[in-house]
């Protein structure tokens, strides 16, 4: 299944700088399996609901991961950081779930920068998941 | 097996939903909420067969939910699983020591967890 794909994978497609846009855009969002039979059995509703659930959900809980950091609240970064990664792993954004997941292990023990710049670069990554993954044309 | 009532407790609302969706699919009464405090005071007046609950939530998490649920005469009965991160052993092992019946890995597969649910339901009433 795509959404089982090892996150080290999408991670380092993600800092390639290889011109190879076409794997980028894969390894950042890809329907998972379990949505995609939601489209071929005609609920096609249903996974928009669903990815726009996850967009909806995400923007808050990046925030509040920021704040988190901002505070120094190590615990509510973890704990921010795992929902996100779920959430993401779920929809088949793959890069993003990636970045969660390393901020997740790294939260309790980390220099405060290096979480900061995971967290900035999750949320550019999450912008263009967005951008990406409502695009009927990309369900292929 | 399906008709009965299951509780759904995850503070991630795409899990919620997405679980909510393949669950009626499969024929179950589903109610969802989005924490541990409104699972506990649903129970009552839902006494659904089975309660599947996240491991990590914010608030009460689904451990401590577990182990009020497995202490209360009127409540021990109802069969919990828990959805733990994949790859997290220990979650697991936590989940079964605070009383859970078992566990489903997420992400959640769409095509195995009506299966699963009906597994631990089956368990549940030789129990």
């Amino acid at each position: 299944m795509h959404a089982r794909e090892p996150d080290h994978m999408a991670l380092q497609i993600e800092h390639s700088n290889s011109p190879a846009a076409e794997n980028e855009t894969t390894a950042l969002w890809v329907l998972p399996e379990s949505l995609r039979e939601f489209v071929e059995t005609g609920d096609r509703e249903m996974v928009v609901e669903i990815l726009t659930l996850f967009q909806e959900d995400s923007a808050p809980r990046l925030r509040e991961l920021n704040d988190a950091l901002a505070s120094g609240d190590r615990e509510a970064v973890r704990k921010q950081a795992h929902t996100l990664k779920g959430a993401a792993l779920q929809t088949g954004a793959l890069a993003m779930s990636g970045l969660c997941r390393e901020i997740e292990r790294l939260a309790p023990s980390a220099p405060s920068s290096q979480l900061l710049d995971l967290a900035c670069r999750t949320w550019e990554c999450y912008e263009r998941t967005c951008q990406r993954m409502l695009q009927p044309g990309n369900w292929a | 097996m399906a008709g009965e009532t299951i509780l759904v407790v995850d503070d991630a609302s795409v899990n919620l939903k997405l679980t909510d969706i393949v669950l009626r699919k499969e024929g179950f009464h589903v109610h969802a909420v989005s924490d541990a405090e409104q699972a506990l005071n649903a129970l009552p007046n839902l006494r659904p067969s089975l309660v599947l609950a996240d491991i990590q939530m914010p608030g009460m998490d689904g451990l401590e939910m577990t182990r009020r649920i497995k202490e209360d005469p009127e409540t021990r009965g109802i069969v919990v699983v828990a959805l733990t991160a994949c790859a997290m052993k220990e979650d697991e092992q936590k989940a079964l020591d605070a009383g859970c019946d078992g566990y489903i890995t997420k992400p959640i597969d769409t095509h195995t967890l009506g299966t699963r649910v009906r597994e631990y339901l089956a368990r549940g009433s030789q129990m």
